[in-house]
């Protein structure tokens, strides 16, 4: 029987919805399936290890030892109130900082606001354990290079010291590089929310008769619950699983958090203790899943009654407050920040890449400066090749990261699906797992003989992937925390005017966020661009990144000043790009508003 | 952070690779060991034509080493891949372990030293038998005692101190100076004191844990690491370190002759197998692997390897560092036995005598 012309389109209106629909669901199911394979696996793998005798190759029987030995033995408790100490303290810290830094920007007439979002930016190119190592030349009790002079200043005084007066080997010492480190990642995750606020709502605080502090801290900052909280529970996970700065500091002092713990009770052993090493890591994982139940619980809930919204329909203009006589001490705190958190370490590190060997500085060692070490770095061999492959890494990892959060935001927090809890708390764990089990489950489904015949093993795509899963948490919590101040009425209204979601998400709900998008764009980026472990493990001579270099001239060399060498490099390569994505990204945006 | 990576890493790792029943590398059998005549490698590897090694050397060293393998044997084409650091050394056991590593000729990492083993990933040559034969040139010493794996290296520690501040009068003399209260609080250790464990070739248990406990009452600076140990004694921060590696305090002093470093060797003089060579079980080019790992053991491939990085070299061949230092020293080898109980000794140090945490262990 022939069809009509008719039938025949209506037949094929039919098809192409029942495949539009069958793709959407493959699609989702795909998703899903890596979300498990990338992330859900390892994370059964931990928990199942830890209830076994043996080793990973050769698991023994299941067993609650391991448990009871981590649990029974008392250090564990105190580490563990250590690590609680350590990230409660340096959160509690970087966020007051944070706070009053993206205030100053984003609502105050402080001057050269410009200059100050550059030096808050800037440490984002720096390795923490270079940063660390500069602090320890820096502040060491008996040689630092700040505390010696201080030492004579104090002796000029009548206060004999024999070392000090600063000791960075301590608790103290820890909080405060950690606390400085940090402060980057955690202005970035409010300072978006800042810029959104709408300023009707101040100014009817103000017409209500509310003072500026007031205003500040019963009305400003509550709207601004999702970004603070996504900003501590993010800094707070992240600190309770950071090595390098205690491992450096503390062990000394003989200071021992979880992560340090493990790493003697585990890696000093032969064979590898990994039912220890899993039992102790266990905590993390429920920590994680703990602080992404919350959020959810606590602000994305209260984000469907609208209750952040700061940003609807009605067109509104932002007012900046004056801070009168405060406005240059106020950009003062942002140069005294940045000489803690760059300017000095950058010196030492400057210093010590200028000589054949760290020695402190002196008029002596002034003679034995040179620019051997840049020199070698450029002579190195195939140095173009790893940094092409370190600026595709970076640029390739942001976009997708970027994009990827976008839409796993807007389901958590805009979409009524069932689940989108496990999908908010699954991207968000990566953030308390070691970035090698990323590194290691892509290794795996690569290595599987079904998907053997993918091009992606021995790539630079492997690492894009690894990288991505490692800073999804980042970028879906930046997404998180902007999204919840977007009223869907915005959005709503593009569909009523006969848009699609696809094209409501990306012509109106995405300009609206851009100014976070750009920052986690960047952020990312930076942080791909000097990313060790997943880098580490799965590249290859040809695709070989800055990173593994510096690791090779850092662990494997011992060469402090051909790292700190290639450090400085990184830093200012990093910085400059940073500062300009910024800059091109602010000019579009507000050519866009003014638009 | 990354330590405690590679150990939840190289966990969870090796656990999928159990649920991957139907990979096509699973573990070779155990087999009889295969001996082979000096006509049938050369045949052999001349059959084969190519090469893929991935040797523990550093990174530096290994262009050098093919370069000169090429030369010597220009019909076999190599390639070499790096593995640097512990979270590369899991890849490469999980990739053996699935059969699609590429590599013939390879270094098993230290850290799953005996994964190789039980999982059979190591080609059963008997380098032993071949060199008794005359058919490999390489020194009965440098065998493993399983005679499938040849140590192509020592590793070997050393006592050093910053020469502007200590004056020659106070110069470390050995072991004992680590206990001189004129270093109290002013000397370093590594917290992973595998130069220490060394030791236990001429020291037996007792006496080695009771010197690291005399030697934690004379307070030591614990670090981690030789970047940590070096720069610290440079910079002045302390100004002695016992147990340093000499190939650190040499290619630092290779770049900068003026560093105040100087070293003493002391007495016994700590040496540790290193540098371990095999043929994969999985090898596409076995045959032109064992010409590789002859050409390492071989004065040429040391020499080669000893230009560039002084001190890596075995003691056993002539003319290497090691070589020249170990003659009249009282030299403490930590091979075979020693070597696989190197671990725990060192653990026994850092937990017993030192107080360094560990799960299970009683806090000091």
């Amino acid at each position: 029987m022939a069809l009509t012309y008719a039938e025949t389109a209506v037949a094929q209106g039919i098809l192409s919805g029942v495949g539009r629909r069958a793709a959407r669901a493959g699609l989702v199911a795909l998703g899903f399936f890596l979300l498990f394979w990338l992330i859900v696996l390892p994370l059964l793998m931990v928990v199942m290890v830890s209830f076994r005798s043996g080793t990973p190759l050769e698991l023994g029987p299941f067993t609650f030892a391991n448990y009871a030995l981590t649990y029974t033995y008392p250090l564990t408790y105190q580490t563990l109130l250590n690590s609680l100490l350590y990230a409660g303290v340096s959160v509690a810290i970087v966020m007051a900082i944070a706070i009053l830094f993206a205030w100053l920007v984003e609502r105050t007439d402080m001057p050269f606001r410009r200059l100050a979002w550059a030096l808050i930016l800037l440490p984002i190119g720096m390795p923490s354990f270079l940063l660390t190592m500069s602090w320890i030349l820096l502040l060491n009790p008996r040689v630092g290079v700040l505390n010696v002079p201080l030492r004579s200043l104090l002796g000029w005084l009548g206060i004999a010291l024999e070392t000090g007066p600063f000791n960075i080997y301590s608790l103290a010492g820890m909080i405060f590089v950690n606390s400085i480190t940090g402060l980057t990642t955690v202005f970035l995750l409010v300072v978006g929310a800042f810029r959104l606020v709408n300023q009707e709502i101040e100014d009817a605080a103000h017409v209500c008769g509310a003072r500026k502090r007031v205003t500040l801290f019963k009305v400003t900052l509550p709207v601004l619950m999702p970004a603070l909280t996504v900003a501590t529970l993010y800094k707070f996970a992240g600190d309770l699983n950071d090595m390098d700065i205690p491992l450096l500091l503390g062990l000394q002092k003989q200071i021992y958090v979880l992560p340090t713990l493990i790493f003697f009770s585990a890696f000093y052993s032969t064979p590898i203790e990994w039912g220890l090493a899993t039992a102790l890591s266990s905590p993390f994982i429920l920590i994680a899943i703990s602080l992404s139940y919350a959020f959810f619980h606590f602000i994305i809930k209260q984000a469907e009654r609208q209750k952040y919204v700061t940003i609807t329909g009605k067109a509104s203009q932002t007012r900046r407050i004056q801070l009168g006589r405060w406005r240059y001490p106020a950009f003062g705190l942002f140069l005294l920040y940045f000489m803690l958190s760059t300017g000095l370490p950058l010196l030492i590190l400057l210093w010590a890449s200028l000589l054949p060997s760290y020695r402190p500085p002196s008029w002596q060692a002034l003679s034995l400066i040179s620019f051997a070490k840049y020199l070698d770095i450029m002579n190195w061999p195939n140095i173009g090749r790893i940094l092409t492959n370190t600026l595709l890494l970076g640029t390739c990892t942001a976009m997708l990261a970027m994009a990827v959060a976008f839409f796993i935001s807007w389901i958590v927090v805009r979409s009524r699906a069932p689940g989108r809890f496990f999908l908010d708390a699954a991207v968000f764990v990566p953030h308390v797992l070691p970035g090698s089990v990323v590194a290691l489950g892509l290794v795996f489904t690569y290595l599987h003989p079904a998907f053997r015949w993918l091009p992606i093993y021995g790539s630079i795509w492997i690492m894009v992937a690894g990288l991505l899963v490692t800073y999804l948490p980042f970028s879906t919590r930046l997404m998180n925390g902007a999204l919840t101040q977007i009223h869907k009425e915005l959005e709503e209204a593009g569909m009523v005017s006969g848009a699609r979601r696809l094209t409501v998400l990306l012509r109106i709900t995405l300009p609206l966020i851009l100014p976070p998008f750009v920052m986690g764009f960047i952020w990312v980026a930076s942080h791909a661009f000097r990313s060790l472990t997943i880098p580490l493990m799965l590249s290859t001579p040809e695709t070989e990144t800055v990173s593994v270099l510096l690791f090779f001239l850092w662990d494997r060399n011992a060469d402090f000043s051909g790292a700190a060498a290639l450090g400085i490099l990184l830093i200012v390569a990093v910085s400059i790009l940073t500062l300009l994505s910024r800059r091109l990204v602010e000019e579009a945006f507000s050519g866009r508003q003014r638009s | 952070m990354r330590q405690l990576r590679h150990i939840i890493g190289g966990l969870l790792g090796a656990s999928l690779l159990l649920s991957f029943a139907s990979a096509d590398g699973e573990a070779a059998q155990a087999q009889a060991m295969i001996s082979l005549t000096r006509d049938q490698i050369i045949e052999g590897a001349k059959k084969e034509g190519k090469l893929r090694v991935v040797p523990g050397h550093d990174d530096t060293v290994i262009p050098g080493l093919v370069k000169g393998f090429q030369k010597k044997y220009p019909f076999i084409q190599t390639t070499y891949g790096i593995v640097t650091g512990i979270e590369a050394g899991q890849r490469q056991l999980f990739e053996m372990a699935t059969g699609t590593s590429s590599a013939d000729a390879f270094s098993p990492s230290s850290a799953f030293f005996n994964e190789y083993f039980s999982k059979n990933l190591i080609k059963r040559y008997d380098f032993r038998a071949m060199s008794k034969a005359g058919h490999l040139k390489i020194p009965l010493e440098m065998i493993d005692e399983s005679g499938v794996l040849v140590w192509l290296g020592t590793n070997t520690g050393v006592i050093t101190y910053n020469s502007k501040l200590v004056p020659e009068d106070k110069a470390p003399k050995g072991w004992e100076s680590c206990l001189d209260p004129y270093f109290r609080g002013k000397f370093s250790v590594d917290s992973k004191p595998n130069v220490l464990a060394w030791l236990s070739a001429k020291w037996n248990d007792e006496k080695l844990l009771s010197y690291a406990k005399r030697l934690k009452e004379n307070s030591p600076v614990f670090s981690r690491g030789n970047t940590r140990n070096i720069t610290q004694l440079v910079s002045g921060e302390v100004v002695m370190n016992c147990g340093m590696y000499i190939h650190v305090v040499k290619r630092t002093l290779k770049h900068d002759p003026s560093a105040p470093i100087k070293m003493v060797i002391p007495d016994p003089f700590p040496m540790s197998s290193h540098e371990p060579e095999a043929v994969y079980a999985n090898a596409k080019n076995p045959h032109a692997a064992l010409l590789w790992i002859e050409f390492l053991a071989s004065k040429e491939g040391q020499q080669l390897a000893e230009e560039i990085e002084p001190g890596r070299g075995s003691f056993l061949v002539e003319g290497t560092l090691a070589n020249k230092l170990s003659k009249g020293a009282n030299v403490a080898l930590c091979a075979d036995e020693c070597r696989h109980r190197e671990e725990k000794i060192m653990q026994r140090i850092a937990v017993e005598a030192w107080g360094l945490p560990k799960v299970g262990a009683s806090p000091k």
